[in-house]
Formats: structure tokens, C-alpha cells, sequence
């Protein structure tokens, strides 16, 4: 195993982070930005794209919510922290699909000119 | 974020870790960290997604690398938490490398589409020169097509306007031909008429000859004592100065007598006209010797009235001395230029 980059660890520390004793602050601030990726996701088209991994990060993200409500902290920085990440998958799926699926209609095209300049180029 | 800096957690985190490897007896392999590196691996293993990884990659594999670690200080709940997150990373890296090679694909793609694009406008603009050629002789071929068309028509309107010409011709000389025997025929006609007419005349004027001399002889022969002479002008009787006294207009008895012939033909033939002119010679006034000679001639006029003969077909004039018929210088020729002259015109 490759030694860890200073900026992978902290990036580690952040994502593995869900403290012991997570207070009210940790649990709302990971609301908040579960809610701001799910948005993100749900913008750029995730609903159609991924929609699997969106329902997974938006029931994660009602979840954490319900903790919040509950003053489960813990629970609740956890449930948004995972939903933060399925959210993430959905919006790098989407953005996946969609540059796959622009490549193909390229290809598509590509293919077609191809076939007409073969059948052009043909002696008449 | 700092509150996510887990000091504390670390530290009681790796203790609990010492205190469960101290009790931990045949240590077993979690089938999720089986799970998860496989997922890594397939990942790693594909070279056109593993380059692509990025930072993404770099960080699901140390979540990896973590999760897979043994820790016994952290509780289930952080575990199970630890592998999901582990999990969703490597799924985020393994999208967003295909994300980015779907991209990479389209630069090249769209390069060659542009090169495709180009070598299909050349070609076009090579078959469209082609088709200009193409066109241009097609264009040349029907432009050479025409006129020799055209000058073919203009070969056979030539024949057929010669043609049309030698026609005419013949036409207009069977015409002329026509026109010529018809002249001929009718000057023939006119020919034979008019050699008759002049025959005809010819004979008549024969007669008339024939009569006029018959009847000049005629007039002769009752004439003969006034020695009546054929002139141009007709039958021309000089009467000389005998009829008359010298300077006087009256006849002499003598005179009456020697007229007495020509009364009487005047009288039997009633057609002829007379002519009577008087003359002088040039000695004295001219005026005189006009007025004298007028009625000298008006004397004689008057004798043949007085016999019978109608005024109207008798004409007199005057003439002095403007007519002579002999030299005046001497007395002979004098006497002859004093005269009267009677024409007969009609026996010409």
C-alpha cells in the first residue's frame, strides 16, 4: 500500500469522521450538506439516471432527519454522512451515463458519415 | 468540520484496538473487506478506468485500506458505516473514471468527425468539379450538335430557294416565250392590216393623184389663155399690168375680158377657193403702193363677185412692193413685178 497523500488523509479524516460524542452542531452541519449533494444530484438529472442510488441517499437523508428530531445525534450525523456519500454516487453515475450516452450518439453519427462516405467513394 | 478531528476518538479508538487484539484468539477474514477489495481490484485492473481514477480513486482506496484494517476499538455501527462508505467511494471513483473516459473518447471522436466532415466536403467538391466538367461537355457536345444542325437546314433551304429560282426561271421564260409568240402573232396581225391599209391608201391616193391631175389638167386646158402654171402653191395665173392704167385700181374693159376663163371655172367648180394678191413695183411710197396693190386685188375680187362667185371663198391681200418677181432697176422688170396673182389652191 502506496503511503496516504496529507490532503487524502484529511479527506479520510472528514469522511470517516462521525464523532463518539457528536453533538446537535456535527449532526445539523451533516444534514446540511447531505441536503446540499442530494439537491446537486437531483439537478443534474439523478431522478431518471440513478434513481436507485437518489432514493437511497434521499431515505438516508429523511432518516437523519428523523435522528435530528429524535436528538439522536449520532444517528443522525451517520444516516446524513452515508446519505451524503450514495449522493455522490448518484450524481458521478449521472454524469457517467450522460457522457456515455453523448459518446455514443457522437459514435452514432461518426458511424453514419463513415458508412456514406464508404458508400459515396464507391465507383459509380 | 474541525469537530470531525477526532482526537479523542482516535486515541480511545486505538486502546480499545490494543485491548481486542490482546483478546482476539484465531482472527478471521471479514467477507465484506473480501467484497470491497475485489470491487477495488476490479477497478484497479482496468487500465483505461484506473488511469482515469484520479483523486477519487486515491481516496476510495485509502477508505479501502481503512475499512479493511482490524480495529477493534470502533463500535459495529462505525464499521458497518466505515465499509459503506469504503463501498460508495469506490463506486463515485469508478463513475466519475468512466465519466471521464467517455469524454476522452468524445475529443477523439469528434476529431474524427471533423476529419470525416472534411473528406466529405472534398468529395463532394471533387464529384460537383466532376459534375461541372461533366456538364460543360455535355454543354459543348449539344452546342456542336446544334449548328451542324443548323447549317443543314441552311443547306437544304439553299436547294430548295435554287430549286424555287430554276423554277421561277423556267416559268418567267416559258412566259416571255409565251409573250413574244403572242407579240410576234399580233404584230403579224398588224403587219398584214396595215400593209393592207396602206395598199388601200396607196390605191386611194393613186385615184386622188390621178383625179387631181385629171382635174388640173382640166383647169389647164380652160386656162390656158391666162397661162395658168403649176406652183407650190397651187395652180398660180399672173395677171400683168394690162388689166390696169398706171396708178389706177379699176379694170380696164380688156382686162374683164381676159378674166371671163377663169369666172367661169370658178363658177363650175363651186369647191375651189381663190387666192387674189396684189403687187407693185418699189418706186414710190410703200404705204401707197400697199393700199393700191390691196384694191387692185379687191378689183378683181369684185369682177368675179359680180360673175358669180361666192365672196366667202375668195381671200385678198395687198402686198406692195415686198414680193417682187423681177429686178426693179429697170422698166422691164418693173412691168413684170406690177401684177396680180390668183392661186387655185386646192389643185396642188
Amino acid at each position: 500500500m502506496k503511503t496516504l497523500m496529507p490532503g487524502v488523509t484529511l479527506v479520510l479524516l472528514l469522511a470517516f469522521a462521525p464523532a463518539v460524542l457528536a453533538d446537535k452542531s456535527d449532526a445539523t452541519n451533516a444534514i446540511t450538506a447531505a441536503k446540499a449533494m442530494v439537491r446537486s444530484a437531483e439537478r443534474s438529472g439523478a431522478d431518471s439516471l440513478a434513481a436507485v442510488e437518489l432514493k437511497m441517499a434521499q431515505d438516508l437523508l429523511n432518516s437523519a432527519q428523523s435522528s435530528l428530531d429524535d436528538r439522536e445525534w449520532q444517528d443522525a450525523e451517520f444516516a446524513a454522512s452515508k446519505s451524503q456519500r450514495d449522493a455522490e454516487v448518484a450524481d458521478s453515475k449521472t454524469q457517467a451515463l450522460k457522457a456515455e450516452q453523448a459518446l455514443a450518439e457522437l459514435q452514432s453519427v461518426v458511424n453514419t458519415l463513415k458508412n456514406e462516405l464508404k458508400r459515396q467513394g464507391d465507383p459509380q | 468540520m474541525k469537530a470531525y478531528i477526532p482526537y479523542k476518538t482516535a486515541g480511545l479508538a486505538l486502546l480499545g484496538a490494543l485491548l481486542l487484539s490482546a483478546c482476539a484468539t484465531a482472527p478471521t477474514v471479514d467477507p465484506r473487506v473480501t467484497a470491497l477489495q475485489n470491487k477495488l481490484e476490479t477497478l484497479e485492473n482496468n487500465p483505461q478506468l484506473a488511469s482515469r481514477g484520479g483523486e477519487a480513486l486515491k481516496t476510495a482506496r485509502a477508505a479501502v485500506q481503512l475499512a479493511s484494517q482490524p480495529d477493534k476499538r470502533a463500535t459495529d455501527q462505525e464499521i458497518a458505516y466505515r465499509f459503506y462508505v469504503a463501498d460508495r467511494l469506490v463506486q463515485t471513483a469508478e463513475m466519475r473514471a468512466r465519466a471521464r473516459l467517455a469524454e476522452d473518447r468524445n475529443k477523439d471522436l469528434v476529431k474524427e468527425y471533423e476529419t470525416l466532415v472534411l473528406e466529405a466536403r472534398t468529395m463532394e467538391a471533387d464529384r460537383a468539379r466532376e459534375q461541372a466538367t461533366q456538364a460543360r461537355q455535355n454543354t459543348a457536345e449539344a452546342m456542336a450538335q446544334r449548328e451542324r444542325a443548323l447549317q443543314e437546314a441552311a443547306e437544304a433551304q439553299k436547294l430548295r430557294d435554287e430549286a424555287q429560282l430554276a423554277q421561277s426561271v423556267a416559268m418567267d421564260s416559258q412566259r416571255a416565250a409565251e409573250t413574244a409568240a403572242q407579240a410576234a402573232r399580233t404584230e403579224a396581225e398588224s403587219a398584214r392590216l396595215s400593209a393592207a391599209d396602206e395598199a388601200e391608201k396607196a390605191r386611194l391616193a393613186r385615184a386622188e393623184t390621178e383625179a387631181a391631175r385629171a382635174e388640173m389638167e382640166f383647169m389647164r386646158g380652160r386656162l390656158s389663155d391666162l397661162e395658168a402654171k403649176q406652183t407650190e402653191r397651187g395652180l398660180l395665173i399672173t395677171l400683168g399690168d394690162v388689166l390696169f392704167e398706171f396708178n389706177k385700181s379699176e379694170l380696164k374693159s380688156g382686162g374683164q375680158r381676159n378674166l371671163l376663163p377663169l369666172a367661169d371655172v370658178l363658177k363650175e367648180r363651186v369647191d375651189q377657193r381663190v387666192i387674189i394678191e396684189g403687187h407693185t413695183d418699189s418706186i414710190g411710197n410703200h404705204a401707197y403702193n400697199m393700199t393700191l396693190s390691196e384694191k387692185r386685188a379687191e378689183a378683181v375680187e369684185q369682177y368675179l363677185v359680180a360673175q358669180g362667185v361666192a365672196v366667202s371663198r375668195i381671200n385678198v391681200q395687198g402686198l406692195g412692193p415686198d414680193f417682187p418677181v423681177a429686178d426693179n432697176s429697170s422698166s422691164e422688170g418693173r412691168q413684170l413685178n406690177r401684177r396680180v396673182e390668183v392661186i387655185l389652191p386646192n389643185l396642188k
